[in-house]
Protein backbone atom coordinates (compact mmCIF):
# COMPACT_ATOMS: atom_id res chain seq x y z
CA UNK A 1 0.00 0.00 0.00
CA UNK A 2 1.20 3.58 -0.57
CA UNK A 3 2.39 6.07 2.11
CA UNK A 4 0.53 9.30 3.13
CA UNK A 5 0.03 11.08 0.01
CA UNK A 6 2.15 14.19 1.14
CA UNK A 7 3.65 16.08 -1.87
CA UNK A 8 5.80 19.39 -1.79
CA UNK A 9 4.08 21.98 -3.74
CA UNK A 10 5.73 22.19 -7.29
CA UNK A 11 4.67 22.50 -10.61
CA UNK A 12 1.68 20.30 -12.32
CA UNK A 13 -0.51 20.73 -8.75
CA UNK A 14 -1.82 24.34 -8.92
CA UNK A 15 -5.33 23.16 -10.35
CA UNK A 16 -5.48 21.10 -7.06
CA UNK A 17 -5.29 23.50 -4.88
CA UNK A 18 -8.07 26.24 -6.04
CA UNK A 19 -11.12 24.37 -4.30
CA UNK A 20 -9.15 24.74 -1.02
CA UNK A 21 -11.36 25.82 1.52
CA UNK A 22 -10.84 26.19 5.48
CA UNK A 23 -13.22 28.33 6.47
CA UNK A 24 -10.34 30.99 6.98
CA UNK A 25 -9.83 33.71 4.34
CA UNK A 26 -5.76 33.96 5.06
CA UNK A 27 -5.24 30.51 4.55
CA UNK A 28 -7.19 30.01 1.56
CA UNK A 29 -6.12 32.63 -0.04
CA UNK A 30 -2.27 31.74 0.82
CA UNK A 31 -2.11 28.50 -0.46
CA UNK A 32 -3.38 29.84 -3.85
CA UNK A 33 -0.98 33.10 -4.03
CA UNK A 34 2.62 33.47 -5.16
CA UNK A 35 3.50 33.16 -1.14
CA UNK A 36 2.70 29.47 -1.15
CA UNK A 37 5.38 29.28 -3.87
CA UNK A 38 7.99 31.63 -2.32
CA UNK A 39 11.38 30.00 -0.96
CA UNK A 40 12.10 33.46 1.44
CA UNK A 41 8.83 32.29 3.18
CA UNK A 42 8.95 28.82 3.29
CA UNK A 43 7.90 25.41 1.90
CA UNK A 44 4.88 24.24 1.25
CA UNK A 45 3.46 20.31 1.54
CA UNK A 46 0.39 19.53 0.39
CA UNK A 47 -1.75 16.11 1.62
CA UNK A 48 -3.11 15.16 -1.00
CA UNK A 49 -6.18 12.13 -1.88
CA UNK A 50 -5.08 9.23 -3.70
CA UNK A 51 -6.23 9.95 -6.66
CA UNK A 52 -3.76 13.66 -6.50
CA UNK A 53 -7.57 15.06 -7.43
CA UNK A 54 -8.39 16.58 -3.88
CA UNK A 55 -6.19 18.86 -1.36
CA UNK A 56 -7.19 18.09 2.02
CA UNK A 57 -4.54 20.05 4.01
CA UNK A 58 -1.46 21.46 3.75
CA UNK A 59 1.26 23.33 5.83
CA UNK A 60 4.05 25.88 5.34
CA UNK A 61 7.43 25.59 7.75
CA UNK A 62 9.88 28.17 7.71
CA UNK A 63 12.86 28.90 10.61
CA UNK A 64 13.33 31.06 13.08
CA UNK A 65 14.27 31.00 16.67
CA UNK A 66 12.72 31.29 20.16
CA UNK A 67 14.16 34.50 22.10
CA UNK A 68 13.88 35.34 25.70
CA UNK A 69 13.21 39.22 26.59
CA UNK A 70 15.18 39.92 29.07
CA UNK A 71 15.52 43.53 30.36
CA UNK A 72 13.99 44.61 27.28
CA UNK A 73 16.84 43.10 25.53
CA UNK A 74 15.82 39.61 23.20
CA UNK A 75 18.14 37.11 23.96
CA UNK A 76 18.11 33.82 21.33
CA UNK A 77 17.06 30.74 23.57
CA UNK A 78 17.71 28.04 20.31
CA UNK A 79 16.32 28.00 16.65
CA UNK A 80 13.57 26.58 15.70
CA UNK A 81 11.42 25.71 12.68
CA UNK A 82 8.04 27.90 12.86
CA UNK A 83 5.46 26.44 11.47
CA UNK A 84 3.56 29.62 9.54
CA UNK A 85 0.56 28.08 8.04
CA UNK A 86 -1.51 24.58 8.95
CA UNK A 87 -4.69 24.14 7.67
CA UNK A 88 -6.91 21.06 6.65
CA UNK A 89 -10.01 21.68 4.43
CA UNK A 90 -13.27 21.77 6.06
CA UNK A 91 -14.32 19.16 4.51
CA UNK A 92 -12.42 17.06 6.52
CA UNK A 93 -12.02 18.75 9.09
CA UNK A 94 -12.19 16.09 12.46
CA UNK A 95 -13.18 12.96 10.74
CA UNK A 96 -12.27 9.98 12.89
CA UNK A 97 -9.89 8.80 10.41
CA UNK A 98 -8.96 5.44 12.77
CA UNK A 99 -9.63 4.02 16.10
CA UNK A 100 -7.09 1.60 17.20
CA UNK A 101 -7.61 -1.66 19.46
CA UNK A 102 -7.33 0.20 22.58
CA UNK A 103 -9.48 2.51 20.92
CA UNK A 104 -7.50 5.45 20.86
CA UNK A 105 -8.39 8.12 17.47
CA UNK A 106 -6.03 9.59 15.19
CA UNK A 107 -7.19 12.31 13.27
CA UNK A 108 -6.08 13.80 9.83
CA UNK A 109 -4.93 16.84 11.26
CA UNK A 110 -2.48 14.20 13.41
CA UNK A 111 -1.02 12.54 10.22
CA UNK A 112 -0.41 16.00 8.97
CA UNK A 113 1.23 17.21 11.58
CA UNK A 114 3.22 14.08 12.51
CA UNK A 115 4.86 14.35 8.72
CA UNK A 116 5.49 17.50 9.67
CA UNK A 117 7.27 16.62 12.84
CA UNK A 118 8.85 13.83 10.65
CA UNK A 119 10.01 16.14 8.41
CA UNK A 120 11.55 18.01 11.16
CA UNK A 121 13.31 15.57 12.95
CA UNK A 122 15.06 14.42 9.74
CA UNK A 123 16.38 18.33 9.11
CA UNK A 124 17.39 18.30 12.90
CA UNK A 125 19.11 14.79 12.60
CA UNK A 126 21.15 15.10 9.04
CA UNK A 127 21.71 18.78 8.19
CA UNK A 128 20.67 21.83 11.10
CA UNK A 129 20.52 22.27 15.14
CA UNK A 130 17.25 22.84 15.66
CA UNK A 131 15.70 23.54 19.35
CA UNK A 132 11.78 23.99 19.20
CA UNK A 133 8.90 23.88 16.67
CA UNK A 134 7.08 26.72 17.07
CA UNK A 135 3.32 28.33 15.62
CA UNK A 136 0.86 31.02 16.17
CA UNK A 137 -2.55 28.64 16.92
CA UNK A 138 -5.87 29.45 16.19
CA UNK A 139 -8.64 28.93 19.20
CA UNK A 140 -9.93 26.18 17.00
CA UNK A 141 -6.30 24.23 16.42
CA UNK A 142 -5.29 24.75 19.92
CA UNK A 143 -6.48 21.40 21.11
CA UNK A 144 -4.29 19.62 18.32
CA UNK A 145 -0.83 20.87 19.41
CA UNK A 146 -1.70 20.10 23.18
CA UNK A 147 -2.64 16.77 22.46
CA UNK A 148 0.73 16.87 20.51
CA UNK A 149 2.85 18.12 23.51
CA UNK A 150 3.12 21.56 22.44
CA UNK A 151 3.10 24.63 25.07
CA UNK A 152 1.88 27.70 24.75
CA UNK A 153 3.63 30.77 25.94
CA UNK A 154 2.75 32.97 27.82
CA UNK A 155 -0.15 35.79 26.92
CA UNK A 156 1.80 38.36 28.53
CA UNK A 157 3.57 38.75 25.40
CA UNK A 158 1.02 39.82 22.98
CA UNK A 159 1.85 43.53 23.19
CA UNK A 160 4.14 42.46 19.72
CA UNK A 161 1.24 40.70 18.07
CA UNK A 162 -1.23 42.44 15.43
CA UNK A 163 -4.65 42.84 15.70
CA UNK A 164 -5.60 40.18 13.76
CA UNK A 165 -3.46 37.97 15.95
CA UNK A 166 -5.21 38.22 19.32
CA UNK A 167 -7.36 35.32 19.49
CA UNK A 168 -4.24 33.21 18.27
CA UNK A 169 -1.50 31.85 21.00
CA UNK A 170 2.17 30.97 19.91
CA UNK A 171 3.38 27.57 21.04
CA UNK A 172 6.30 25.77 20.84
CA UNK A 173 7.55 21.95 21.25
CA UNK A 174 11.38 21.45 22.64
CA UNK A 175 12.57 18.47 20.24
CA UNK A 176 14.73 17.11 22.86
CA UNK A 177 12.87 14.33 24.77
CA UNK A 178 13.26 13.02 28.30
CA UNK A 179 13.37 9.11 28.38
CA UNK B 1 -10.49 24.48 9.50
CA UNK B 2 -7.42 26.80 10.48
CA UNK B 3 -5.09 25.45 12.88
CA UNK B 4 -2.01 28.04 12.51
CA UNK B 5 -1.37 31.67 11.11
CA UNK B 6 1.39 33.37 10.11
CA UNK B 7 2.23 36.46 12.04
CA UNK B 8 4.85 38.62 11.74
CA UNK B 9 5.78 38.86 15.70
CA UNK B 10 9.14 37.22 17.11
CA UNK B 11 8.33 34.08 19.29
CA UNK B 12 9.17 35.80 22.52
CA UNK B 13 8.59 35.39 25.73
CA UNK B 14 9.52 36.70 29.60
CA UNK B 15 9.52 33.30 31.15
CA UNK B 16 11.52 30.33 30.90
CA UNK B 17 11.15 27.35 28.43
CA UNK B 18 11.50 23.99 28.38
CA UNK B 19 14.43 22.50 26.40
CA UNK B 20 13.14 19.54 26.84
CA UNK B 21 10.91 17.31 28.01
CA UNK B 22 8.80 13.89 28.70
CA UNK B 23 6.79 12.91 26.14
CA UNK B 24 3.20 12.48 27.11
CA UNK B 25 2.28 8.65 27.12
CA UNK B 26 -1.10 9.32 24.87
CA UNK B 27 1.24 11.39 22.27
CA UNK B 28 3.82 8.94 22.09
CA UNK B 29 1.05 5.83 21.50
CA UNK B 30 -0.38 8.21 18.53
CA UNK B 31 3.20 8.63 17.09
CA UNK B 32 4.72 4.69 17.60
CA UNK B 33 1.33 4.01 15.62
CA UNK B 34 1.39 6.71 13.38
CA UNK B 35 5.20 5.79 12.71
CA UNK B 36 4.24 1.72 12.25
CA UNK B 37 1.38 1.74 9.50
CA UNK B 38 0.97 3.26 6.35
CA UNK B 39 -1.79 5.18 5.72
CA UNK B 40 -4.09 5.47 2.11
CA UNK B 41 -6.61 7.84 1.70
CA UNK B 42 -9.35 8.12 -0.75
CA UNK B 43 -11.52 11.12 -0.62
CA UNK B 44 -13.69 13.21 -3.23
CA UNK B 45 -15.23 16.56 -3.75
CA UNK B 46 -18.82 15.86 -1.22
CA UNK B 47 -16.08 15.28 1.85
CA UNK B 48 -16.33 11.48 1.44
CA UNK B 49 -12.83 10.23 2.85
CA UNK B 50 -11.67 6.61 3.46
CA UNK B 51 -9.07 5.71 5.04
CA UNK B 52 -7.06 2.37 4.85
CA UNK B 53 -4.69 1.48 7.41
CA UNK B 54 -1.99 -1.40 7.09
CA UNK B 55 0.84 -2.23 9.64
CA UNK B 56 4.25 -1.44 7.86
CA UNK B 57 6.31 -4.03 7.24
CA UNK B 58 9.94 -4.61 7.07
CA UNK B 59 10.62 -1.97 3.83
CA UNK B 60 8.29 0.25 5.29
Amino acid sequence: MAKLNIRRLEPGLESVIQTFNSGNYYLDNFIKSDAAWNDSIGKTYLLLSDDEKILIGYYNITVGSLDMLDNGIHKKIGGCVHINCFALDNRFHKQIEVVTDDQMKIYTSDLLLDDCLQRVERLRKDYIGIAFITLNSTEEGKWLYIRNDFEPLEEDMFFSIEDSDLKCTQMYLPLEFED
Amino acid sequence: MNFACMTSANVCTKKNVKTSKKMSSAAKARRDFIRSHNFSISADSSGRCDIRVTKRGLNG
